[in-house]
């Protein structure tokens, strides 16, 4: 009970001094009107709403230690960015709340975690709580960042695990960055024991909430690599996923608009017992070329470092699926010789050629 | 420790005190203040307001506050408090922004107990009014950062968060069932298979229980791990003359563990055709499931 000490005093105390504040400057230049507040939402709302771009104004909503964490009105264009809403507010102390602010960059929903403090002139942002996420978003968004494929389906989800109007999506959201993880936007470290248990608890919750509302729901999580990583990351990422009771998986790209996109992954399963095992295209690479094989007969593309034509990838796929038998879908092997940029070009192929047939992938 | 809650009433409130402040400025000789900047309302600072000095005022007061059809005299607090002063505001606990509603939880007093209630607020002619709440207020808890918390919406926010959400196809390409070596042992299911409806081009109906019959094997493999009362499934299997094999879709079932349907689908799958070339027909097949040893 001690967290309620001091509760009513402090309330009190607040509201007064914002009178006093307000009365005192009333006829200096204007303070922002977030300074005349007892409250820390507009604080939050206008640092990094309106006062983003406008270091005079911003400077007096943050701290001198928030204001020189935070990097991204320096590194941004003000046209790439764009404030959604805040998505959470909590009491730490009487004086202290964390929160998390929804942002978007190019469309995609994020999430800034900070601290407020009250001081004696109201609420200020003290700090970030993870300043360093912020240079993460960017690289992911930058050129050299998520893979982008032309035929994947458009997306309303973020790296957090919100949309923009600040929902939780129907999927839980896994990015996976060097050794850093998050779900649904909270960071963990990337092993196995501790991603997978984060996972089984959203997907847990989201699970519980469908049976309360009694919702069909399919328990889904959606894969964010950065195109240089390695080609097999988010096949292990899949198999952590299912490891924790997913039935889906999606993997995040960037669509044609450079939004979030996601290409539908199937995942593998034994095959039934007898002589006649449904037919499935093989992809695998080796050495300079990509390999297709279906019912024991092989084709192969060459690729130019890792990289083959896509129209090729896709007239061979379609030229595959026109067979008789033809296939119930393909499994992509892939590895750590080829990066995810190039694993997904090939996946984005098979999606021209065949919109409609699974595409699974083998680490 | 308590306060009476008169003293609230007292607390100056920049809300209410916005027009002299304005006046007061003018008659210093002030230029015009400059239109605030995209002036948003303080949704926190109208939640705290009525939290904490107006929810028992009378209902003529209140109803401005308030979007149309919503009681101001059902907040749960007050239904749970015999006297005025039984009841008070502490802070605020957790604040969140969902689809341009503000959903606030209070930390409060009632009757000398924390209490956390929950109090939702829309945007309505332009100023943030109180459009609902929790049903009843629950006891404070220290322990909030859970997945559940995070999710836990009004229940009309949280059926749109959960649209759109598919399981992936299944490839059926690992290792085959009967290299699995508790699946090479005898059967422990009973397998019955009925042929529930055809549609299309399904004349010579004596093959096709043939035909599906094939499967029974599979299908046992695919249920030798299933305990207890045992299960069933239902597919459309639709086998089309000119291709190979048939297409199986899963209709409904009674087993929680999806990997065994997405293996019987599979066992469908592995079977040939069983129509002429040109026809089309779509069996529906009802498979129930049954561990030898149930009692």
């Amino acid at each position: 009970m001690m967290i309620f000490k001091g509760l009513r005093a402090s309330c009190r105390i607040g509201s007064g001094l914002a009178l006093t504040l307000a009365l005192g400057s009333a006829c200096k230049a204007p303070p922002p009107p977030v300074a005349a507040t007892p409250t820390a939402l507009p604080v939050l709302e206008q640092a990094f709403g309106e006062a983003f771009f406008e270091p005079a104004t911003r400077e007096a909503l943050l701290s001198r230690e928030a204001n020189a964490e935070l990097v991204l009105p320096a590194r941004l264009e003000p046209n790439r960015y764009r404030f959604l809403q805040i998505l959470e507010m909590r009491r730490l102390a009487d004086d202290q709340r964390a929160a998390a602010v929804g942002v978007a960059i190019d469309g995609w929903p994020l999430r800034l975690d900070v601290l407020m403090a009250r001081k004696e002139t109201g609420w200020r942002v003290a700090s970030l709580a993870h300043p360093q996420h912020q240079a993460v978003w960017l690289d992911l968004l930058g050129p050299e960042g998520l893979p982008t494929s032309a035929h994947a389906d458009p997306w309303r989800g973020g790296l957090a695990g919100r949309d923009a109007t600040g929902r939780p999506t129907a999927a839980a959201v896994l990015v996976a960055v060097d050794q850093q993880v998050w779900v649904d936007g909270e960071v963990l470290p990337n092993d196995e024991g501790r991603v997978v248990d984060a996972l089984r608890r959203v997907l847990t919750a989201r699970g519980a909430l469908a049976q309360r509302l009694e919702r069909a729901w399919s328990p889904q999580v959606a894969l964010v690599v950065p195109g240089n990583d390695a080609g097999s990351r988010h096949a292990l990422l899949t198999e952590w996923a299912v490891a924790a009771g997913a039935e889906g998986v999606l993997l995040v790209v960037r669509g044609t608009q450079g939004g979030p996109a996601t290409l539908p992954m199937a995942l593998r399963g034994p095959r039934p017992p007898g002589p006649n095992p449904p037919p499935v295209v093989e992809i695998t690479r080796e050495g300079a070329e990509l390999r297709f094989t279906l019912n024991g007969l092989t084709e192969a593309l060459p690729t130019v470092g890792g990289v083959a034509d896509e129209g090729a990838v896709t007239r061979m796929v379609s030229a595959l699926v026109a067979r008789r038998p033809s296939p119930v879908g393909g499994v992509l092997n892939v590895g750590v010789d080829v990066d995810h940029a190039r694993t997904v070009a090939v996946m984005d192929a098979w999606r021209a050629a065949a919109p409609d047939l699974p595409l699974a992938s083998r680490p | 420790m308590r306060t009476p809650p008169v003293a609230h009433s007292q607390t100056p409130n920049v809300f209410k005190m916005l027009p002299l402040l304005l006046t007061l400025a003018g008659a210093a000789g002030c230029k015009a203040p400059p239109a605030p900047v995209a002036a948003p309302i303080d949704a926190e600072g109208v939640a705290v307001t009525w939290l904490r000095d107006q929810v028992f005022d009378d209902n003529t007061r209140q109803m401005p506050r308030f979007v149309p059809g919503v009681d101001p005299a059902a907040f749960p607090p007050r239904l749970m408090v015999d006297r005025v002063d039984e009841y008070q505001y502490l802070d605020l606990w957790r604040l969140r922004v969902v689809d341009g509603q503000v959903l606030v939880e209070a930390l409060v007093e009632i009757a000398g107990v924390p209490h956390i209630q929950g109090l939702r607020l829309k945007p309505h002619e332009q100023t943030w009014r109180i459009a609902g709440w929790e049903g009843a207020p629950r006891p404070a808890q220290t322990d909030q950062a859970s997945a559940a918390a995070d999710l836990a919406l009004p229940d009309d926010l949280a059926a749109l968060a959960l649209r759109g959400s598919r399981a992936s196809a299944v490839l059926p390409v690992e290792a085959p069932l009967p290299e699995d070596p508790s699946a090479a042992e005898p059967a422990k299911v009973k397998v019955a298979l009925t042929l529930a409806g055809t549609e299309g081009d399904c004349d010579d109906q004596r093959r096709l229980k043939q035909t599906l019959n094939a499967a029974t094997t599979a299908l046992a493999a695919c249920g030798a791990s299933i305990s207890g009362r045992g299960g069933r499934f239902t597919f459309a299997v639709v086998f089309e003359g000119g291709t190979p094999r048939p297409t199986a879709e899963l209709q409904e079932t009674t087993l929680l563990d999806a990997t065994v349907s997405t293996c019987a689908k599979a066992a469908f799958e592995a079977l040939p055709t069983s129509v002429s070339p040109g026809a089309t027909c779509t069996a529906t097949v009802r498979v129930t499931l049954r561990p030898l040893d149930e009692k």
